[in-house]
């Protein structure tokens, strides 16, 4: 009797898992990579969310062609290692069909090989212009490249009479992309780069570098640089008093510079997207609308602001679904459709990819910044 | 080329404070209990951050804000004291060692939470308009640090030299046993090193943030280049801790302005290596005997 009990138990148990994963629905997975803890998780998490509340509004309104998507969360830390060992279980273990992120370019730049040998349709938000240059097969970027930021800037020079430029820039992989874009471009403006010279990433006190800037007869500098060197760049040039107007990385728009450095950032120059101005874009612009809808639905959903970091993911999440919608599961065709993305008005600006343009912005997407009364206003 | 010297001076007189008050907190710790504190730099970390928090956020006054960031960082030196050293206890000093070490990422971690991982900063004490001298300019906050570093130099230097409880806390670290045996309370002298140390660190935190700015990490950078001034001067030595400090921001200054930035931690830590190869015991260290050498000056 009591044998007879137990089959019977065996047996209805297998029979209800059995149909209980029949029942379970299919649905997409998407790998969503982001610094959810240390240094950049200001960045991470409202990319985060960002992936969530849209990846919900999509299921909502039906899915893929009627299938859900699956956002999968990983935090890569800010660490390199720690991010390959993600892509790793993305791709092996999850098995998941396309990747959005990370946000960080050193670590990006870790895992593009991972990328390459597996075949994975990855949209990545990180700024640097080197990870899909050359272009990778299965690698593409949303967010503005540091060599449009540094176009636009050096744009600006030219356009206010510089001609002699000299540049500090930091010795790591942020650092040095810029560097060699500006040495690029700088012909392209007729400027002349009379000084240049790099330091490390986690300097506390660069007077005698900038002592030696001061010294030249530079009629501008720009000063590319992330984490905390920006802040000290510009306390110590308004110590040493430096009259030239100073270009700084785009890096400063995070949230420690203006707090940090108080009225010595008057004056202080940077270019980027046209996300932390939106507000005072003339209303012809195509991405002011994208960028103010966006901020409203994520400030009603988290009661906090979005900022430019998410606004990458925001872009990167709507080309990876069009492309999904296309690609019918199979990952060379969502490659190619998002290859094939044409005119997409994201908040950054207008994207067209390309075969030899995984980046899909312009210049246009640029816009000039200066600290005026304490805040980062847009200028022309 | 004279202003640029001047320049580098300055520069040098201002970073050279800060590494040698960290390195004299180092020194303070080992010469009561041959413990090498690595956690050093994180009462430097907790005095700025506090700081930012109590003056900077807050907007006490400072003749409060000072003396209560200064008694919640001696209250975790006392803490770090408590659970490193143990008198009696057969624990070797790689342990000591690791445990600080250890100390240094938990104290940074909590900071982490406590705080953000954002970069503060507080309004320097006497403005920011930079002062004139010579056709170089210097903060006036780079003042204050040097005038610190003096201070405090001549303090420990009246307190060993001239005090009861200075040569008290020197028997404790000469030989902890016969300092016991003479009825000294090694227990409350290292206690008391351990305190003056995070007051030290502390100060050096608070002076440098306005200039410097502080986030929860910043404490490693300064622990290691303070505990290599203090090696550079003679592991032990007041007054080496304070020159080592000098001589390793003047070499960073002086590769800076006439080579450049980006040799400048090659060309310091290499000349620091060679000092350290050819003479072991650091610029101002006590020539102490080991070995065959000890025996026989045993038998003399």
């Amino acid at each position: 009797m009591k044998r007879r009990e137990l089959i019977f138990l065996v047996v209805t148990a297998i029979t209800l898992v059995w149909t209980l994963n029949a029942m379970a629905e299919p649905s997409i997975k998407i790998g969503c990579v982001n610094p959810l803890s240390g240094r950049v998780a200001f960045a991470g998490i409202p990319s985060k969310n960002t992936v969530n509340m849209m990846a919900e509004e999509l299921n909502k309104a039906g899915g893929i062609n009627g299938v859900p998507i699956e956002i999968i969360h990983y935090d890569t830390e800010g660490k390199e290692d720690v991010t390959v060992r993600i892509f790793n279980r993305l791709i092996q273990k999850d098995n998941v069909t396309a990747i959005i992120g990370p946000i960080e370019s050193w670590v990006a730049t870790a895992v593009i090989p991972i990328i390459e040998k597996h075949e994975i349709p990855t949209i990545l938000h990180a700024s640097s212009s080197s990870l899909v240059k050359p272009v990778r097969k299965w690698v593409f970027k949303t967010a503005a490249g540091d060599d449009l930021v540094l176009d636009k800037m050096l744009s600006h020079m030219k356009s206010t009479n510089v001609e002699r430029v000299a540049l500090i820039s930091s010795q790591d992989s942020f650092g040095e992309g810029g560097r060699e874009a500006v040495l690029s471009l700088a012909k392209n403006y007729g400027l002349n780069i009379i000084f240049e010279e790099r330091f490390a990433g986690d300097e506390t006190d660069l007077t005698p570098l900038l002592n030696k800037v001061k010294k030249t007869d530079a009629q501008a500098v720009i000063a590319w640089s992330s984490k905390r060197t920006p802040n000290v760049v510009t306390i110590n040039y308004r110590q040493l008093a430096i009259e030239k107007p100073l270009y700084i990385s785009h890096a400063a728009l995070g949230p420690d510079y203006l707090n940090g450095v108080g009225k010595h950032a008057e004056g202080v120059f940077t270019a980027s997207s046209k996300f932390a101005g939106a507000t005072e874009l003339p209303d012809s612009d195509p991405n002011k609308k994208v960028i103010l809808e966006y901020r409203d639905a994520y400030k009603k959903k988290f009661q906090e602001e979005a900022n430019q970091f998410s606004a990458g993911a925001f872009d990167a999440f709507n080309i990876m679904a069009a492309a999904l919608k296309q690609g019918a599961g199979d990952k060379g065709k969502i490659r190619d459709a998002i290859e094939n993305t044409k005119g997409y008005v994201g908040t950054y600006g207008i994207f067209n990819y390309g075969p030899d343009d995984h980046a899909g912005l312009t210049k246009d997407a640029i816009v000039m910044y200066q600290v005026v009364d304490g805040a980062w206003k847009p200028i022309k | 080329m004279v202003t640029d010297l001047i320049q580098a001076v300055f520069y040098a007189l201002s970073v050279g404070s800060m590494y040698a008050l960290v390195a004299l907190g180092v020194v303070l710790i080992y010469n009561a209990t041959m413990i090498i504190n690595f956690a050093q730099g994180e009462f430097v970390m907790l005095g700025g951050m506090i700081m930012v928090t109590l003056y900077g956020d807050w907007q006490w006054p400072l003749y409060v804000s000072i003396p209560l960031t200064i008694i919640i960082t001696v209250l975790v030196g006392i803490g770090l004291m408590k659970v490193s050293y143990r008198p009696g206890k057969n624990t070797s000093l790689i342990t000591f060692l690791i445990i600080t070490i250890g100390a240094s990422l938990v104290i940074s971690g909590s900071a982490m939470h406590v705080w953000d991982t954002n970069i503060h900063r507080f309004p320097p004490f006497s403005g920011d308009t930079p002062i004139q001298l010579l056709g170089a300019v210097i903060a006036p906050q780079s003042l204050w640090i040097i005038g610190l570093t003096i201070v405090v130099l001549a303090f420990l230097i009246y307190f060993f030299q001239y005090t009861i409880l200075g040569k008290a806390m020197k028997a404790c670290s000469l030989d902890q046993t016969a300092a016991s045996l003479l009825g000294l309370r090694v227990r409350k002298m290292v206690l008391l090193s351990f305190a003056m140390s995070s007051a030290l660190g502390c100060a050096a935190g608070i002076m440098l943030t306005p200039l410097t700015m502080m986030d929860y990490s910043g404490g490693m950078l300064l622990a290691i280049k303070g505990f290599s001034a203090a090696m550079l001067g003679g592991m032990g030595s007041i007054v080496g801790a304070v020159i080592g400090g000098f001589i390793f921001s003047f070499l960073e200054a002086l590769t800076v302005t006439f080579i450049s930035s980006t040799l400048k931690e090659l060309v310091t830590f290499l000349v620091i290596i060679n000092v350290l190869l050819f003479m072991p015991r650091g610029i101002m260290g006590r020539r102490t005997v080991e070995g065959i050498e000890a025996d026989e000056t045993l038998h003399e």
